[in-house]
């Protein structure tokens, strides 16, 4: 119990580490975006908002998220029960969002949810409102890693409604609980049959930067905005690179994606993946009794270095559509969405981590739920995803290396080429 | 006009001196026949094998499903609350009708005028036509959202069947190959008669076309149910004005794949049903109205 | 050289002058095209003189009524009581100025600049937040304004209509001859000038949808509309030939993906137009043997690919070909294989299934048109050819080859340039995948095509994806009129009515 509650602390307090370390303006931004905003919040004097007799809105969620999101907009009617509301829903996944919204701002939905990567190159489009009512007491009811990942600049762009990261599942009828503690003895273990001991999507920028992470290589520099810096091609990312190589060529490895990973599961054919709160429940209904879910292990680098296996950490975040009609209703329901009562809603049916510090930090309420202690261990090793646009140049490259790494084309010999490929890839302009 | 097999070439190769090779032969010719038959139908049995099993997800570690069910055809229907199934069928046959009915038209229309009639901007207007079509169709698909946004119709059938049939007189060579081909001296003795070119066309050319207006029809009533890229743009969030490529497309989706795989190979194989029967009772006419522009040459 | 002695020619001297002729043809169909530009150029400036002149003469011979038909419309044909007809030409003149004075004229001016106003923020006291300002949203501008130009070219032509129909009538009325009444004008209409009845409908459902939207993305590839310039928050603005330099300089990104995936999407619409034509073929002379029974059968068979929609039956295929999908568990379990083979996910190998699968797709539709033809071809050279002692090989080769060639040429066409922007086999089978890291946003296995439509989909480059575009058109039209313009029949069109 003690355990979880120090483990769950962390997921807080070093996110927030982090942040700070991100930004070492951030302390001086925000004060300075507090002046701001007094200037501007005195003059009303009110934090309620001032909302019109009825309003139309449309709110995009994931298709997971449809049936809670509809919920929490029930009680948000109640909650504002002198506006008359008319509130459509419509499907579009976080990781969709951009494309939908970018299509056409003016038909995309008031409010709606996407992944913190995003941000930059929908605020940079233009396609998200700023967020000025309100501003000190969201930022200040979550963590400051989620509030980061919300910003550009010293405006606020969005909402945090809840962290990402992944972690490792495994069956513990093949690996115990000091079995996943290093990925070399998940490796070293015979499962015997044709069971896999470990997979993961190698081919998927989110996942195999992990592993640059660990060695300590950096994206997009130290505090991941400088679209000019990767060094995935020094000795770090060197390290890292080998590693993946020669986990690709091990035969108890297996390149995987979601889809794999749960029919491996559901037949029993698989000993640790790595994977995220999304896939809990198909594995938990696979798996029972054998249901195993930690922080990732540690790997051993070529070197001799070892080190825990870093993730990727993004936030999911609900913004506002820049044509909105109704801005100040928008932000209303936003606000709610993203509020205590709907963070913990989102935490208890869905298992995902919240960024409300005081939810965060009701070590009962989440010490009750594994996956999401697992995520709260391994936040420690994550990197914030970077916000900025140059982001979206990442995916493509990482994915084109991940694959190269496993057909065999990336060897020993020509890693070296490859990764300053890759860093030019990553970093480049069109124009 | 393809003939009835009156010389089938292979009767040249008979020998009476190489009958046993020639029976040999026979069975090689079978043997492939076979293999390839397999290769051709393997799919389809694994869409019908997938659509009847039990186990959800889209990759079992197996061949054969463990179990067998009607669940996935039976879900399509009653389970609405995201995927609405009959209402896309629905939609799709609806904008498939109309569409067929327009883009008939204007087919017919432009074919006649350019086999036909004869005025001074024929010419260009074929080279033009000719030119149009060699645009990467898609690669307007977002300015035509937009226009149709102008019209405010985005997110609506009418606006897919515009889309289907607006530019479908573009695709008119194949019916003018066969309008030359139909004599002219019916339409002269016509004229003579004192008939107007409106009467020529709808009374004398069109009931002698029988074969181009079924292959009209069908390749424009078949674009709607294969299309999902047009769809997607015009129909954005809009699930319940999905078509059913659309729909069918969206279940294999990252977030649905693995709940939805079972049932979108059910979906398949109910729209392959009309589609199959619809293009096996008309091939005849598929094969002339292809062949009909080119024969000629 | 005759055919004789071309017959005698070692092979390697036959590929060889093939070869030159095909380069012949190629850089004989490339000066066409070069060509066809400064004479297209041409006819459209002698076309206005003519326009103008014509225009002049009307003015100069007119009477009264005739010249002030110049400036309002329909004035000569309701002053000689063509009422009806007056009047419809005055209420598009109407109706043009309105749209003019109320958005056109604007959009119009529009065109220019693509936008001046940036999206920006301000202070509202009341709700106490910060309202968005909305500024010029470039794409707009851009498609409004073509549409303000193509009305007004509209307008233009009607206008020089209703000129010349006062005109004519002028010269009636002088000659004392009847003018036509309304009802008169409407029958001409199903009569002499019923192409113009036939295809108003079809021509303006294609200026609208193909011709309005094309030439706003031709346009967009002289603009720098890509993902740093995106609206509503952005303006962007002409740039000129730009985009193009950068495409084709071998040192940019995009140059560098260019070129490979061009070469892959022509090595791909050669292989995938005639390997299907000619297995097809074959399959059809397989089927069409005598002593093969049951044809009826075995070509439904192969028709019912055809019948289950593509886009369920590669989407099948896709997972049907997955590392982990139902043929390498089916291999597998049969023992035949040990390692799980990487269908799509090796870089060659996914080449080769993707061509594969296209023969899967194709092939039967060859079949079916070449069956009816095969038949078709007269009885008498196959029977002198037996005599001569040609083998079937040969047979094939000089006989029946030949002969399909020149039958269905266009058709061969049709498929090669629908190859060249095949998109659903590439799309719905690999996505262009396994992703390439010596290219810009796009795998191994992208076409031109599937390139262009990630870069409008996935990263918004615009105006990257119109240059690609419009470099794809300019290949197929290339091509085109190498083929087409030689084939009999485009030539001889009126030979066979």
């Amino acid at each position: 119990m003690k355990k979880i509650l120090a483990v769950i602390m962390s997921l807080s307090m070093l996110l927030a580490a982090t942040a700070c370390s991100n930004d070492s303006n951030s302390s001086k931004s925000e004060s300075k975006s507090d002046s701001q905003n007094s200037g501007g919040t005195s003059n009303t004097g009110s934090d309620e908002y001032q909302l019109k007799e009825s309003a139309s809105l449309k709110v995009w969620a994931s298709q997971e998220d449809q049936e809670i999101v509809k919920e929490m907009v029930e009680s948000f009617k109640k909650k504002y029960p002198d506006t008359t509301w008319n509130i459509e829903f419509g499907v579009v996944s976080e990781a969709d969002a951009k494309s939908e919204v970018l299509k056409d701002t003016e038909a995309a939905a008031d409010v709606f949810a996407f992944a913190s990567d995003q941000l930059g190159e929908l605020q940079s489009a233009g396609a998200l409102y700023k967020i000025t009512k309100n501003k000190d007491r969201i930022i200040a009811d979550n963590i400051d890693a989620s509030i980061n990942a919300s910003k550009v600049g010293d405006d606020l762009y969005a909402y945090p409604s809840s962290s990402d990261t992944y972690f490792m599942y495994y069956d513990k009828k093949y690996l115990s609980d000091e079995d996943v503690k290093s990925l070399e003895t998940i490796l070293s273990k015979n499962l015997g049959g044709d069971v896999v001991n470990f997979s993961f999507d190698m081919d998927n920028g989110w996942y195999n930067a992990g592993f640059f992470f660990a060695a300590g290589a950096k994206l997009f520099g130290d505090d991941g905005t400088d679209p000019t810096k990767c060094d995935f091609n020094n000795e770090k990312g060197l390290l890292a690179a080998k590693y993946l190589i020669s986990l690709a060529n091990n035969s108890k490895f297996k390149l995987t994606d979601d889809d794999i990973t749960k029919a491996d599961f559901a037949d029993r054919k698989l000993g640790a993946t790595i994977s995220g709160s999304w896939n809990a429940e198909d594995i938990k209904k696979s798996l029972g009794d054998d249901f195993g879910v930690t922080k990732l292990p540690t790997v051993t680098f070529e070197d001799g270095t070892t080190t825990n296996l870093g993730s990727m950490a993004n936030f999911k975040l609900i913004g506002i559509n820049s044509q909105t009609k109704s801005p100040m209703e928008a932000m209303a329901l936003a606000d709610y969405l993203t509020s205590y009562e709907c963070q913990k809603i989102r935490f208890e049916k869905r298992s995902f981590a919240p960024t409300n510090k005081e939810l965060a930090g009701d070590k009962d309420a989440l010490s009750s739920n594994p996956v999401v202690a697992a995520a709260a261990e391994q936040a420690q090793y994550a990197t914030l995803q970077s916000t900025i646009p140059q982001m979206g140049n990442f995916w493509t490259p990482a994915e084109a290396f991940g694959a190269a790494i496993v057909n065999k084309e990336i060897t020993v010999d020509n890693v070296q080429e490859r990764l300053d490929k890759l860093v030019e890839s990553i970093l480049s302009t069109l124009t | 006009m393809i003939k009835k097999e009156k010389n089938d070439f292979a009767t040249y190769y008979d020998n009476s001196s190489a009958k046993k090779r020639q029976k040999g032969g026979t069975i090689v010719s079978y043997i492939v026949l076979i293999i390839l038959s397999i290769i051709w139908v393997f799919p389809i049995f694994l869409l019908i094998l997938t659509s009847f099993r039990e186990e959800p997800g889209s990759f079992t570690p197996y061949f054969l499903p463990k179990g067998y069910t009607l669940d996935n055809y039976i879900r399509l229907f009653t389970e609405t609350d995201q995927f609405y199934y009959g209402k896309w069928f629905m939609n799709t046959l609806f904008v498939a009708i109309i569409t067929c009915i327009i883009s008939t038209f204007f087919v017919l229309s432009v074919s006649y005028t350019m086999s036909r009639l004869r005025f001074k901007m024929r010419k260009p207007l074929m080279n033009i036509a000719l030119i149009l079509g060699m645009f990467p169709a898609f690669m307007s698909m977002i300015a035509v959202y937009y226009i149709l946004k102008g019209f405010g119709i985005t997110q609506s059938l009418a606006a897919l069947i515009l889309v289907y049939s607006c530019s479908s007189g573009l695709g008119f060579y194949i019916a003018k190959g066969f309008f030359d081909t139909v004599p002219k001296s019916f339409d002269e003795a016509a004229i003579l008669d004192g008939a107007t070119r409106w009467q020529v066309f709808w009374k004398i050319t069109i009931p002698m076309s029988k074969p181009i207006i079924i292959y009209t029809i069908l390749m424009s009533f078949m674009g709607p149910w294969v299309d999902f890229i047009f769809a997607s743009v015009i129909m954005g969030d809009k699930y319940e004005n999905y078509t059913i490529a659309l729909g069918l497309f969206k279940m294999l989706e990252r977030e649905f794949i693995s709940t939805y795989y079972t049932r979108f190979a059910a979906g398949g194989v109910l729209v392959s049903i009309p589609i199959a029967i619809l293009f096996i009772a008309t091939q005849k006419f598929y094969v002339s109205g292809i062949t009909s522009g080119a024969v000629k040459g | 050289m005759t055919s004789i002695d071309f017959f005698f020619l070692p092979w390697y001297k036959k590929v060889f002058i093939k070869l030159g002729n095909f380069f012949k043809a190629l850089g004989k169909g490339l000066f066409g095209f070069i060509l066809a530009i400064p004479k297209g150029i041409w006819m459209l400036i002698k076309n206005i003189g003519l326009f103008f002149l014509g225009l002049g003469k009307t003015f100069a011979r007119g009477d009264f009524a005739t010249k002030i038909s110049f400036v309002i419309m329909g004035f000569g044909s309701i002053v000689r009581k063509q009422f009806i007809k007056g009047l419809l030409f005055l209420s598009v003149e109407i109706g043009y100025f309105y749209y003019m004075v109320k958005t056109g004229w604007n959009d119009m001016l529009g065109l220019k600049s693509l936008g001046t106003k940036q999206q920006g923020w301000a202070f509202d006291e009341e709700l106490g937040i910060e309202i968005l300002q909305d500024g010029d949203n470039s794409m707009k501008f851009l498609l409004f304004g073509i549409l303000s130009v193509m009305v007004t070219i509209a307008f233009v032509t009607f206008w020089r209509i209703s000129i010349s129909s006062a005109y004519e009538t002028q010269l009636i009325k002088k000659k004392g001859g009847k003018v036509n009444n309304f009802i008169d004008d409407v029958k001409d209409f199903f009569d002499q000038k019923l192409y113009k009845t036939l295809l108003f409908l079809p021509i303006t459902g294609v200026l609208l949808f193909t011709i309005l939207p094309l030439i706003y993305m031709i346009s967009i590839a002289f603009t720098n509309y890509d993902s740093v310039h995106q609206p509503p928050g952005n303006l962007f603005s002409w740039v000129g030939i730009k985009n193009f330099k950068v495409m084709f300089s071998s040192n940019s990104v995009l140059g560098s993906t260019f070129f490979p995936i061009l070469i892959w999407t022509i090595i791909w619409a050669v292989v995938a137009t005639f390997g299907n034509y000619i297995l097809g073929m074959l399959l059809a002379m397989l089927i069409n043997k005598k002593d093969i029974k049951f044809k009826a059968f075995w070509r439904t068979i192969f028709v019912l690919s055809i019948a289950v929609p593509q886009f369920v039956s590669l989407l099948l295929m896709r997972n049907l070909l997955n590392n982990d999908g139902a043929i390498n568990m089916l291999l597998l379990d049969l023992g035949l294989i040990t390692e799980k083979i990487r269908f799509l996910s090796d870089p060659l190998l996914a080449k080769f299934t993707i061509v594969l699968v296209n023969f899967w797709v194709g092939i039967p539709y060859s079949m079916l048109i070449t069956t009816g033809i095969l038949m078709n071809i007269p009885a008498d050279l196959y029977e002198s050819a037996r005599i001569d002692g040609a083998s079937p090989y040969v047979m094939f080769k000089k006989i029946t080859l030949p002969y399909m060639l020149f039958v269905t040429a266009p058709y061969l066409i049709t498929q090669f340039i629908g190859n060249l922007n095949n998109f659903n086999i590439i799309y719905l089978l690999s996505g262009g995948g396994p992703s390439n890291l010596d290219y810009y946003q796009a795998g191994h296995t992208d076409l031109l095509v599937t390139w262009l439509y990630k870069l409008t989909v996935n990263s918004k480059d615009y105006n990257y994806a119109s240059t690609i575009g419009i470099i794809v058109f300019v290949l197929s039209a290339v091509f085109s009129l190498i083929t087409y313009r030689n084939s009999k029949s485009y030539n001889n069109e009126e030979e066979f009515q």
